[in-house]
């Protein structure tokens, strides 16, 4: 986690301390007013949190009662912590040229053979069918311009439930603002000054990285320019790179139900359930009772119907065997079973996916 | 958190006039004595400049990268525009042939190109395009002007260069099938050019080219830091 993100520096003309905010590239001295450029520095920006731990709690109170009702009376429920988790945001401009060979196809009619009335002769006059037939190739130049951004996480979000952007990754972050390309709305440039609520967890990935995965995510997305041609030659060139960094921010709600501690992740900028661990919810009770239920319904009848003829023999030729001890293991087998199918349903917990409140 | 390596000054190091740009820009002009001036990791470095054109109204300076390189074509495969599948007779088979390619190697030439150092979508082909019509520009007498929006370092100007000369060889009348190019820069300096604000992008004068606004990224700032506005 990050402890001090404000950075402290010298004016190079007057020795005055400059008073930095993270996210600036340029400023001015506050002493003699010359400007002065930040070598190496990168934009950090933030996305403030619109949701306050009240609404945090109240969005997982409505998630537990709209689907664990029982639970959500007998729930302890912890403070709320704010987190901001980092990510990078990467644009660069893809350009180049893909050469290759495109398949000429012309569609033809051709005869179909049918089978006569008579059912002893063929006639190919009657019916036909299309059939594309590839008679030669093109050669064809494309020219790539794109101007790409990505966004790649730059901490490990699974923790908490929450896929990680990487240029393997093609899903969107279901509930939130930050996706894979869009840039979000209401960023500022971070201060450690103003922004002072919540934890800023610090970028595990490094830049470096970051550049090379949105690099491999743009190559593919500009490979896309070739598509149907064969023999492919390509050269692209990436330019005009600009990165920063965003912080998005997450509440994580603790709570408990029976002793037993779970968790939840509010969008800190929609109030969405995004990822939670919650008590057995009523849809999962009803499988299991339904499974035991089913499970005595096939059991109970041929029993009842041992118990009431007396036949727990088994005779088969010169064979005869007594059967009530097998009869008695099935039954104590049902019993656990049924027994261990209730705890499961004491203990059973859903990993629910995104729930809107 | 980002590391700031340091802070240097954002003056000239020839006069000490402090210099000024848009957020993102490493390109510099000082307005005093007219040296251009790159940032790096290392701080601002001095780098060449030519100034070209007319100064008038609604005339815009924008930086642009005069690459001088050496560059060697190894290889240049060739296809023919079509090619028809061949009928089932017998042939000789000669795969080369058949996918109608031809080779030609060996040639070595010294080259100049012209890239946009603002942040353009469409760089390569105004690069391409700069490369054929070779507009004749004169000199800039006068004060020096403001000239902001340089955010491509010279690096990306090599890179989009190299692209430049692969674009060359794609847009002569025959069909490319592949290319094995070497480019090595000889000299990298800047060039500011009078470009005029028209209606569509910033027109390079004398070439007929149209850096579209819409392709531009810094479009807005650019226009606006020499008081200007296009909707």
């Amino acid at each position: 986690m990050a402890e001090s993100p404000f950075v402290t520096l010298k004016c190079p003309a007057c020795g005055g301390g400059l008073s930095l905010r993270e996210g600036e590239t340029h400023t001015s001295c506050p002493s003699c007013d010359s400007g002065v450029l930040l070598t190496g520095a990168v934009g950090n920006y933030v996305l403030p949190s619109e949701v306050g731990s009240t609404q945090a709690l109240r969005a997982v109170r409505k998630a537990m009662e709209s689907g664990w009702k029982d639970s959500a009376g007998r729930s302890r429920v912890s403070r709320p912590r704010l987190f901001y988790v980092p990510f990078w945001h990467i644009s660069a401009q893809v350009q180049g040229y893909v050469l290759g060979l495109e398949p000429e196809v012309r569609e033809e009619e051709q005869p179909r053979p049918v089978e006569n009335p008579d059912g002893q002769s063929m006639s190919v006059f009657q019916s036909t069918r299309t059939v594309k037939r590839r008679v030669g190739v093109r050669a064809v130049e494309r020219e790539v311009q794109l101007r790409g951004s990505v966004n790649v996480s730059a901490a490990d979000l699974e923790p908490l439930g929450i896929p990680n952007l990487s240029s393997k990754a093609q899903m969107s972050l279901e509930g939130m603002e930050i996706q894979r390309n869009a840039l979000p709305e209401g960023l500022e440039v971070f201060d450690s000054r103003v922004h002072t609520d919540g934890v800023f967890v610090d970028p595990l990935v490094s830049l470096s990285e970051a550049r090379a995965d949105a690099e491999e995510y743009l190559r593919r997305l500009a490979g896309g320019a070739g598509r149907g041609l064969e023999q492919q030659w390509k050269y692209l060139v990436f330019t005009g790179r600009r990165d920063c960094l965003i912080y998005y921010p997450l509440w994580v709600v603790g709570f408990a139900v029976d002793g037993r501690p779970y968790r939840a992740v509010v969008d800190g900028r929609s109030a969405r359930v995004l990822r939670g661990r919650f008590p057995a919810g009523p849809s999962g009770s009803r499988y299991i009772a339904a499974g035991a239920a089913a499970l005595w319904a096939f059991a109970i009848p041929p029993l009842v119907n041992l118990l009431a003829t007396g036949t727990f023999d088994y005779h088969s030729g010169t064979t005869s065997l007594n059967c009530s001890g097998v009869l008695l293991i099935i039954a104590g087998a049902l019993g656990i079973g049924t027994w261990q199918m209730l705890r499961a349903l004491d203990r059973m917990e859903s990993r629910g996916g995104t729930r809107h409140v | 958190m980002s590391e700031v390596t340091g802070a240097v000054l954002l003056r000239c190091g020839e006069c000490l006039q402090e210099l000024s740009g848009l957020a993102d820009d490493s390109i510099f002009l000082c307005r005093n004595c007219g040296r251009a001036w790159v940032s790096g990791d290392r701080g601002l470095t001095g780098v060449g400049v030519t100034l070209l054109g007319e100064a008038g109204d609604g005339m815009v300076f924008l930086p642009f990268w005069r690459v001088e390189a050496d560059v060697t074509l190894h290889e240049r495969t060739t296809r023919r525009r079509s090619v028809r599948t061949p009928a089932t007779a017998p042939r000789d088979y000669d795969p080369l042939a058949e996918r109608g390619l031809q080779t030609e190697s060996g040639r070595r030439v010294l080259r100049s190109y012209l890239v946009p150092a603002v942040v353009n979508s469409r760089a390569l082909s105004i690069g391409v395009r700069l490369r054929s019509s070779r507009p004749d520009l004169v000199p800039y007498e006068g004060s020096t002007p403001l000239m902001v929006g340089g955010s491509v370092d010279a690096e990306d100007a090599v890179e989009l260069s190299r692209a430049i000369a692969v674009g060359e060889e794609v847009a002569r009348t025959d069909f490319l099938a592949s290319l094995d190019i070497e480019l090595h820069p000889m000299e990298v300096d800047l060039m500011g050019i009078a470009c005029r604000a028209g209606e569509k992008g910033f027109e390079i004068p004398g070439a007929g080219i149209v850096m579209r606004y819409a392709d531009t990224e810094d479009r807005v700032a650019i226009l606006q830091r020499n008081g200007l506005s296009r909707d």
